[in-house]
């Protein structure tokens, strides 16, 4: 009965570790393309739209779809870090760390394979909110959603777009909900570096830090990367530098990890790396980004386009002859049986 | 294989009643002997019948004559070893081997103390090397050998495992008063069982009674033949002892509800279930294919001011140890992915 | 599971809806087949806002179930093969199987053996250890949900109320969980922060039915309930266990504790050792998964019968009405 296979370790198992780990390439390849064949199918709905419009005449002249500049790949990944970073804005005491960190997750990973052209990172953003609120345990009620939106950014958004944004976002991380963030770990290593010093206050405030700089990395690509415990203890790490602590945090790490230090060591100084080289994107970058956008959205997502409403009128059209055929079935059938009986 | 110690354990050699019988009023074994002779005195019982012959605390014979005239005035040296002794500290001895008597009395007073079980124990082989400690320390306390050492095993054992003791001292309590129970159940039952026999036989001779009464009227004054009436009769007999038994059978099961259960009591009692398979030594129950989160160690308690926990939820069952675990695990789950 | 790649209508159509074969509140269930393999597949549609609790979106047990399900792989554990939506559906496609265990202990045509109560229980832990190791709390256990497949497997099933447990931040967990039968005392008494001794009472619940062939607590009410298994176990006293006067005000008539073999006849030694330990009533003294694997109940004879000489059902019924309170939809699905 005892088996001699060596055992899987635990993480293996999780969604994270089999579906959401890219490097830092691959996370490229998959946004240009995203963004390439968003761009292409941008412009034909626009060339439609157009078409549409010309036969109305009930709007002012827009630029062809040809020479619209339309947005580059990492303008939009811009432009959603500027709304990840938003996330952070709402109140601590209804949207805990773990929560917030699980929306800026499912935002990034919903953004890998859809556009900003499509979807508008703010209606995102909050659909994102809404929904980590509840896999994390921590459900609020749409009502309490809507006015907390309101207080923070004055603007009302109907529950509706909350509703129906959630099952596009559920489909695009394959219903995939469970996060794990660095917080935990951060805390783990506060608790098993008690073994390691005596200076507990300075441990206190070490960790701390660390949770700063969590925080940060969440607005980078690290989560994809790294594995969470692995960008904990480089916080935790660059924390003791910063508040130049007097734990021998190295001896600490080469303690724990004898083998395969070197290749340790160059993970830990990656994520240091990317956390002091990372800036955060400007207001004025994303307005300017917002501006663009405003000329290359997908005008099927617009329910007042010109396209909107003949897809609407194709599909009433559509559902109109299948009812006609549908009773003209059930006519012919009864004049059938009727027949019979004469 | 095993040795196991007489486990309805009672004190010392029975104590001295009146009549020469011991508590339980079973004859003494060394009166119905003619040729025993008081090692002191010499008398033998064919000259005094009434000759009893008790034993002292250091396993030596003499008769209660000599005890009085001894020990008259109170504690005295033993006549045969020289050890201090008291009249009141002699007793029949149950055994005539007095060597017997001895080691019987030490045996008890291991089992007392040395009373693990097999479940005790990972492996069977665990358990018979312990049993075979056991019986090397009984040899050595009967035969003397030793002594000073045995005896500190003894007491280094007893502090040891003071709580298992006392934790199987107790189990062997309980399981005394549950043997008790579960025995006037049964006898309870078996009365019960044998009442509604009684009453059914009654009820059956009473249905015959009547029927042949019925019978014998019918044919009297019916007009029907006798054979078509007997036949009426016979059905008529049948179907109500059908509808009896079945009833029977509907009540057994109603009074036992857990009639299945029942059923397989047989098949259960028949196993010899506290015994270790030898072939599960190497079983894994757990038998996962994932491997448990190591590179730390949880302590019980670590400095943590962030996390509350309020005595009402450890009285639920959260304990703040979950959250340690939960967080160290997260610290080494996946860290060393290179 | 299929990724990214193929949208909802791709996945759809792998798989076909044969029958219905149950019905809850909020979800609907039907017996299919994988079109490529021929897999039997049970297909569980969850209508999206219809629901009381659709007024919030995708319902919080759908997504408890999903989510739990994504993390959790073992063979005592049911698998969640596949997901798609279809406009106002979400479509779990799960593993079929048969038959669950509180059919085969309502089957009076089966006889259990020593041996096939420890091999189920094995299973069941096992499942449950699974679980727990990954800080997921099951929340719903009872014979009901632990599926039992045509080679004997026994899988945990229906995870609708499991959440993760061991967060310091949740401090309001509900005690309204778990099929009032096999509820916890602590559940019942309200606690607000809880572990994974509840799942553990109810395995011991299970455990008793196993050997009674008729649940063992079945209480009609939440008092009741206490009622019962005071008259059980014994009222607990607060050595049994510290604190608890303090969880609840309520006083309760005391019923002295009457010995497990009064009522488990033909049960060993060990296998009332570890009844006894599951159904302790302090929740920090109660066996752990793990501890309970351990016991020499499982080491001793007999040994577990292998899953596939397990006894099973002739044929299987699927519309069986539950007798237990269910509280969440009637099929295990």
């Amino acid at each position: 009965m005892s088996s001699k296979k060596p055992k899987k370790p635990l993480y293996e198992q999780s969604t994270q570790f089999r579906h959401w780990r890219f490097s830092s390439s691959q996370l490229e390849n998959i946004r240009t393309q995203t963004n390439t064949s968003t761009v292409e199918r941008v412009k034909r709905l626009l060339t439609e739209e157009l078409t549409l419009r010309e036969t109305e005449q009930t709007d002012s002249p827009r630029p062809p779809p040809e020479e619209i500049p339309y947005l580059t790949a990492d303008e939009e990944l811009a432009l959603c870090r500027y709304y990840e970073a938003m996330i952070r804005n709402f109140p601590g005491a209804n949207f805990p760390d773990e929560v917030k960190a699980t929306a800026i997750v499912y935002m990034k990973r919903f953004y890998l394979r859809n556009s900003i052209m499509d979807y508008h990172p703010k209606t995102i953003m909050m659909t994102c909110l809404f929904l980590g609120a509840k896999t994390e345990n921590n459900i609020i009620a749409i009502s309490d959603f809507l006015n907390i939106i309101e207080r923070i950014s004055r603007e009302k958004i109907s529950r509706d777009t909350i509703f129906r944004h959630e099952l596009p976002v559920s489909q695009s991380m394959r219903f995939e909900y469970a996060v794990h963030h660095p917080y935990r770990a951060s805390f783990g290593f506060f608790l098993d570096l008690q073994n390691f010093t005596k200076d507990l206050t300075k441990l206190k405030r070490i960790y701390e830090k660390s949770k700063e700089y969590i925080g940060t990395s969440l607005l980078t690509d690290l989560v994809f990367t790294y594995q969470p415990s692995q960008i904990a203890l480089a916080t935790i790490r660059m924390a003791t530098k910063t508040l130049e602590a007097k734990l021998d945090i190295n001896g600490y790490i080469r303690s724990k990890f004898p083998d395969k230090h070197e290749k340790f060591t160059d993970i830990l100084n990656d994520i240091e790396n990317t956390l002091t080289n990372f800036s955060p994107v400007s207001k004025d970058q994303a307005k300017e980004i917002d501006r663009k956008l405003h000329f290359c959205r997908n005008p099927e997502k617009n329910p007042n386009s010109a396209l909107s409403k003949k897809r609407r009128a194709d599909k009433e059209r559509e559902r109109e002859v299948r009812k006609t055929k549908k009773s003209k079935t059930l006519r012919d059938r009864q004049k059938e049986l009727e027949s019979v009986f004469q | 294989m095993s040795v196991r110690s007489s486990a309805t354990a009672k004190s010392t050699p029975k104590k001295l009643a009146s009549n020469g019988t011991n508590r339980q009023g079973e004859a003494s074994l060394s009166n119905d002997n003619a040729d025993e002779v008081c090692p002191i005195c010499k008398n033998n019982r064919y000259l005094s019948p009434d000759m009893k012959l008790l034993v002292s605390e250091c396993y030596h014979k003499m008769c209660e004559s000599c005890i009085d005239r001894l020990f008259a005035n109170g504690a005295g040296p033993c006549p045969i070893c020289g050890q201090v002794v008291r009249k009141v500290n002699f007793a029949i001895a149950t055994f005539e081997d007095l060597l017997v008597e001895k080691e019987i009395k030490i045996r008890k007073r291991i089992a007392h103390h040395f009373n693990k079980r097999q479940e005790d124990f990972p492996s069977l082989k665990e358990y018979n090397d312990y049993l075979e400690e056991v019986e090397n320390i009984a040899w050595n306390l009967i035969n003397g050998i030793s002594l000073e050492e045995t005896e500190a095993k003894i007491k280094a054992y007893q502090q040891e495992n003071h709580d298992l003791i006392a934790a199987n001292a107790q189990r062997m309590l309980q399981e005394e008063k549950l043997a008790k129970l579960v025995e006037e159940q049964e006898q309870k039952e078996k009365q019960s069982e044998f009442e509604k026999y009684q009453q059914t036989l009654e009820e059956e001779r009473k249905l015959k009674a009547t029927l042949k009464d019925e019978f014998i009227e019918e044919l009297a004054t019916s007009d029907a033949s006798p054979e078509k009436i007997l036949a009426e009769k016979k059905a008529a007999a049948a179907a109500a002892a059908a509808q009896r038994s079945s009833k029977q059978t509907a009540e057994h099961a109603a009074a036992t509800p857990y009639g299945i259960a029942g059923n397989s009591v047989g098949m259960w009692l028949g196993l010899d279930r506290e015994q270790m398979d030898d072939s599960m030594k190497d079983y894994d129950p757990v038998a996962t294919e994932y491997a448990d989160i190591d590179g730390y160690t949880l302590r019980e308690k670590y400095y943590d001011p962030f996390t509350e926990v309020s005595a009402l939820s450890k009285t639920g069952g959260f304990n703040i140890k979950f959250v340690h675990e939960r967080a160290l695990q997260a610290a080494f789950s996946g860290i060393c992915d290179v | 599971m299929s990724h990214l790649t193929e949208d909802d209508s791709t996945i759809e159509r792998k798989y076909v809806k044969e029958k219905k074969i149950g019905e809850g509140t909020y979800a609907v269930v039907y017996q299919g087949k994988e079109a490529a393999t021929g897999r039997k597949v049970a297909i569980k549609k969850i209508k999206l806002g219809q629901s009381q609790a659709g007024v919030n979106g995708i319902e919080l047990s759908a997504i408890r179930e999903v989510k739990s399900l994504q993390e959790l792989q073992h063979p005592n554990i049911i698998e969640l093969i596949d997901i798609f939506s279809h406009k106002t559906n979400l479509n779990l496609v799960l593993e079929y199987l048969d038959s669950d265990l509180e059919m085969i202990i309502k089957d009076k045509n089966i006889v259990f053996m020593s041996s096939d109560i420890k091999s189920w229980m094995l299973m069941t832990l096992r499942g449950l250890d699974h679980c727990h190791k990954n800080w997921i709390l099951h929340r719903d256990m009872k014979p009901n949900n632990l599926l039992v497949g045509k080679d004997g497997q026994l899988k945990l099933a229906d995870f609708g109320l499991a959440r993760d447990f061991g967060d310091p931040m949740a401090k309001n967990m509900s005690t309204q969980v778990v099929t009032r039968w096999y509820r916890a005392p602590e559940l019942l008494f309200g606690a607000k922060q809880y572990g994974y001794a509840v799942d553990m009472w109810s395995v011991g619940c299970i455990f008793a039915e196993l050997m009674l062939r008729v649940p063992y607590l079945p209480g009609e009410t939440d008092i009741e309930q206490l009622d019962l298994m005071f008259r059980a176990l014994g009222t607990p006293t607060e050595e049994d266990w510290p604190g608890f006067n303090e969880l609840t005000q309520m006083k309760f008539q005391k019923y002295p504790k009457t010995p497990l073999k009064a009522l488990f006849t033909a049960a060993g030694n060990d296998t009332l050792d570890l009844l006894e330990k599951m159904l302790s009533y302090d929740p920090n003294k109660r066996l752990t998964t793990r501890e309970a694997l351990n016991h020499p109940y499982f080491r001793n004879k007999p040994r577990p019968t292998p899953p596939g000489k397990l006894p099973k059902q002739e044929k299987s019924n699927h519309l069986n009405e539950p007798v237990s309170p269910s509280s969440s939809s009637a099929s295990p699905y």
